[in-house]
């Protein structure tokens, strides 16, 4: 990248206020996403560990989108949360860390998404 | 700003840098992986207005009586909470990927707007979390009292 390129490129006051903003509300969502995956995942294994250890492919359709997709969801907003937090430390190295778990949640929502579409698009054809 | 208008004017060399509210620039890696961010994003916008037309075609084919009939109440609720959740995903997904595109077109005030495109998916993304994930636990909390009760 040219030398003109970085010096348009540079974060103000204005910018940095955003990305404040950003980790309060990413921390929020990590912690509201982590929250019901151990709860589903009782209510589904539970009746499974007592059952004697048949788990259906549904159950584990469930225990995929409703507990796995949020946990790794919710810890890629954290951990963004976390090096936004350190870049506000003076740490400037953490911002670009903080960017990759950005995108990483981004693929994880895609990814969510083309399974749903997957998923409608099969019961449409059914 | 207020300042005194009868203040010597201020010299680099006594008072140092005027300060300009700057912390620094983005460096290499860190636009690389807003971009890239940018781009999954994009996809996931086309990605969730593809599944709101497909919901839309669902929701259609039920009230035409296509489908089952004790299970078409449960996709047509299903399908109205669905839709409107989409969409606010699906807008500012694309708002945030068309924003970061404008630091490779070297729009102005581009990385401000990125960041602030970057604050408002982040809310979304905070809001549905707190909806589904409100509404997953009481989903199962009443799931729970009518196991027991035994209704």
């Amino acid at each position: 990248m040219s030398e003109l390129r970085l010096s348009e490129l540079r974060l103000s006051d204005q910018a940095v206020e955003e990305l404040a903003r950003a980790r309060r509300w990413a921390k929020l969502g990590g912690i509201v996403s982590l929250l019901p995956p151990p709860v589903v995942a009782l209510w589904v294994l539970a009746p499974w560990a007592r059952g004697g250890g048949t788990l259906s492919a549904s159950s584990v359709a469930t225990i995929l989108s409703t507990v796995a997709a949020p946990a790794i969801a919710g810890a890629y907003a954290l951990s963004y949360a976390r090096h936004l937090r350190r870049f506000s430390e003076g740490q400037p190295g953490a911002l670009a860390t903080a960017f990759r778990r950005l995108r990483g949640l981004c693929a994880l929502g895609a990814f969510a998404l083309l399974l749903l579409v997957f998923q409608l698009l099969a019961g449409l054809t059914e | 700003m207020d300042e005194n208008p009868f203040a010597p004017p201020r010299t680099e060399d006594l008072d140092g840098p005027v300060p300009t509210g700057d912390h620094g620039s983005l460096d290499d890696e860190a636009v690389r992986a807003l971009r890239a961010a940018g781009r999954w994003s994009s996809l996931a916008a086309v990605l969730g207005l593809g599944a709101m037309v497909l919901l839309v075609v669902q929701g259609a084919l039920v009230l035409g009586h296509q489908l089952s009939e004790p299970f078409a109440r449960f996709t047509l609720l299903l399908n109205a909470v669905a839709i409107p959740t989409l969409g606010p995903l699906v807008w500012f997904s694309q708002g945030f990927a068309r924003a970061v595109g404008g630091l490779a077109e070297e729009r102005p005030r581009a990385v401000e707007r990125s960041m602030e495109a970057q604050r408002r998916l982040l809310t979304v993304y905070a809001v549905l979390a707190l909806l589904t994930s409100g509404l997953l636990l009481l989903g199962l909390a009443m799931g729970f009292l009518a196991a027991r009760r035994g209704w």
